[in-house]
């Protein structure tokens, strides 16, 4: 043992000792419930179909996000089915993907088993041009 | 002991009355440990790395992973130059849960490396691809050829090289073109196109230390080592490597319960994941330190994809910073320890970046290292700050321990005959599809294409244009480099890279501006060969962003 290693120790132990963060190990984050699904599995060549997405499966208990490339296009819920939309943000992305400029952020929550659908649409189409400006997502909720 | 209790107990109440930052607590983490280092017997250092699944417990988690002999990260390699690498690099790779791997027999991995495109053809959509490997020692300026440092072999489950990698040593009189491997800090990895990143997330990589003049300078001997391995394990919620298609996603959405630990990335399928930042494997340990101890920790960023922008930080509004002088950058000496100020020239690490400094903390009390938030251009901006251990100080203060001023002359081309190369080669990419695709020259990497070639025995200068908004780490394997300008500007004190992080592009007036570097590098005279440069963001790398790059000998292009 180090000279060292003593002096770490009390520290470790002095600190639990008057309830400190100390435990021996830091905690680890949570383990993740998020789904997260972009425009790359609406396009070619994840999908043979532009706008129809690689089906997805989803536990009942978890969150399912949607990221979008946007602005100057906007992106909308226009149906849900089996998911209720909880929140939205905009955030930028200046630079990354050819004519747009924001990510566009969906969070969905599963309302019951089965099989769930979002359709998203671009206002004007431009990433999902090939598909009238819509993206329609497909997941199994187990 | 009562002496202690002084500083133990402000210890404590400084932990108590919560100096910690937001999004950066400091724990009485894990204890610091480093991996098992394996020496030469005679010159010759050989080591058998089985490359299998293994189980390794992460922050109370059990993750099963690719590992170099179950451990994460493998184990460190300790050389001289001169010496020889002998690496038995055994592939046991299975999927998790799946069938165990064939028998094992020896290849004639050199041989079947010399026609790369009869097995370097499977594609991102073959879960098999995964399973394939080889080993490239990053840093060290030895032959790619044959069973040596050669990226083109491939190995696939069931199948054993032995490599055989010499380490240039001295030769008389010295050649500037046949110097000896530099003394520093180098590291291992796998290279196989299109398994890369998966495989570097899952752990697999080691360090390689060369030993030699830096270590004998007596500011720099009388410090205490210290490795650490920076890795980013991205697990999914079974603990392992998500199998599904990486997708680039904004790495800061708020789908994570705890503020900056989301993931910039999902797959095709989506699965949940976390990823891990640890050091030598270990979750946020602690490291500690003495009063008025010098340190020389070498530091690797052997994460596929995180930038690190390194920042030691005292958790009190009144400690005492800490003190941080760079001695080396990617295993090359400086000419001189240059002091870290963390605001005007902070270390900086991009994949594959390492660096050695010296680190002396004057009092008692605890810091936290961490990675600041970065923006390296991925989607949805900077990557967000995370904590990666706690240093602690304590214990008996140390005096007399210097810093060290001079160091070792850097090798010098400004008298060299310069060849530049006339066309630029540039750097673009897309990620709006999956697989997304990285270029260079327009191009992805193909094992069989036309190689850029280089003539050995001379000092070349390239011109790197980087069309995106990603910052590419570019690395060329065997010859460092210095960047000797960078958008127009002189770099006024060129020091040498084995890997640089090319700047990103920026918009002038609505118009995309690209960058722009000039980097020169001496090819070595006595190594010919195919091998490549590419972006270190591993995960570029496996979609396309590699080039072949030949050594040649004078009028054979």
């Amino acid at each position: 043992m180090s000279a060292a290693r003593p002096w770490l120790m009390l520290v470790a132990t002095a600190a639990g000792v008057v309830g400190l963060a100390g435990s021996g190990e830091s905690q680890a984050p949570p383990i993740s419930k998020a789904y997260i699904f972009s425009q790359a599995i609406c396009l070619p060549p994840a999908t043979s179909t532009p706008g129809v997405c690689v089906a997805q499966t989803v536990p009942r208990q978890s969150t399912v996000q949607i990221q979008l490339p946007g602005t100057p296009s906007r992106w909308k819920v226009v149906a849900q089915d089996g998911v209720k939309l909880k929140r939205m943000k905009v955030i930028p992305d200046p630079l990354r993907i050819a004519g747009t400029s924001e990510i566009y952020i969906f969070d969905f929550g599963p309302t019951r088993r089965g099989t769930g659908r979002i359709t998203m649409q671009e206002s004007p189409p431009f990433l999902a041009k090939q598909s009238k400006g819509r993206f329609t997502y497909t997941v199994t909720i187990e | 002991m009562s002496g202690r209790w002084p500083w133990l107990i402000a210890v404590a109440l400084l932990w108590q009355i919560g100096f910690a930052q937001p999004g950066a607590p400091a724990h009485a983490g894990a204890e610091f440990r480093e991996p098992p280092v394996i020496r030469p017997q005679g010159n010759v250092l050989n080591v058998s790395l089985n490359v299998a699944l293994g189980r390794n417990v992460i922050a109370g988690r059990t993750l099963e992973t690719a590992t170099y002999n179950g451990m994460i990260p493998g184990p460190t390699l300790r050389v001289r130059p001169g010496d020889r690498l002998a690496i038995a690099l055994i592939n046991n790779l299975s999927q998790p849960g799946g069938p165990p791997p064939p028998p094992q027999k020896v290849v004639n991995c050199g041989a079947q490396a010399a026609q790369p495109e009869a097995r370097g053809r499977a594609g991102h959509m073959d879960p098999g691809v995964s399973l394939l490997t080889n080993i490239h020692t990053h840093g060290l300026q030895v032959s790619p050829q044959g069973n040596a440092d050669n990226p083109y072999i491939t190995l696939t489950p069931g199948e054993t090289c032995d490599y055989s990698i010499p380490i240039p040593g001295a030769v008389v009189p010295p050649d500037p073109y046949r110097p000896p491997q530099p003394a520093g800090l180098f590291w291992y990895h796998p290279h196989r196109h299109m398994s890369t990143s998966k495989q570097s997330w899952a752990g697999l990589a080691g360090a390689i230390i060369v030993e030699g003049d830096l270590d004998r300078i007596p500011e720099v001997a009388e410090a205490k080592e210290r490795l650490l391995v920076l890795q980013e394990l991205w697990v999914d919620d079974k603990g392992h490597v998500p199998a599904g298609m990486p997708v680039p996603v904004a790495g800061s959405s708020g789908t994570q319960p705890v503020v900056g630990t989301e993931v910039p990335f999902t797959t095709n399928p989506a699965v949940p994941t976390n990823i891990y930042y640890t050091i030598n494997g270990v979750y946020q340990p602690t490291i500690p330190i003495q009063p008025g101890e010098t340190q020389r920790w070498r530091i690797l960023n052997a994460s596929p994809h995180r930038v690190y922008q390194l920042n030691l930080k005292p958790n009190g509004p009144r400690a005492m910073p800490a003190e941080m002088y760079q001695i080396a950058q990617d295993g090359i000496t400086l000419g001189e320890a240059v002091k870290i100020d963390q605001r005007k020239n902070p270390i900086v690490m991009a994949p594959g970046n390492r660096v050695e400094i010296i680190v002396r903390i004057a009092a008692t009390g605890t810091y936290t290292l961490a990675a600041m938030a970065y923006e390296q251009g991925h989607p949805g901006g900077a990557l967000p700050a995370v904590t990666l251990a706690t240093v602690a100080s304590g214990g008996p203060v140390i005096t007399g321990r210097r810093i060290p001023t001079t160091l070792i002359p850097a090798p010098d081309v400004s008298r060299d005959t310069i060849q530049p190369r006339a066309e630029p080669i540039v750097f673009s990419g897309n990620v709006l599809t999956a697989p997304v695709q990285f270029f260079i020259d327009n191009q992805m990497f193909a094992p069989d294409m036309k190689p850029i070639t280089g003539d050995v025995g001379t000092t070349a200068e390239w011109t790197l244009i980087n069309n995106d908004v990603f910052q590419h780490p570019f690395h060329i394997h065997v010859n460092p480099f210095q960047v000797v300008e960078i958008n127009g500007k002189k770099v006024e004190r060129p020091i040498w890279w084995d890997t640089f992080m090319l700047p990103p592009k920026t918009a002038v007036n609505g118009t995309d501006v690209p960058s722009r570097i000039k980097i020169r590098m001496r090819f070595r005279s006595d190594v010919t060969g195919k091998t490549v440069f590419h972006c270190h963001f591993l995960p570029h790398e496996d979609n396309g962003m590699m080039s072949v790059f030949e050594l040649v000998t004078s009028g054979t292009r």
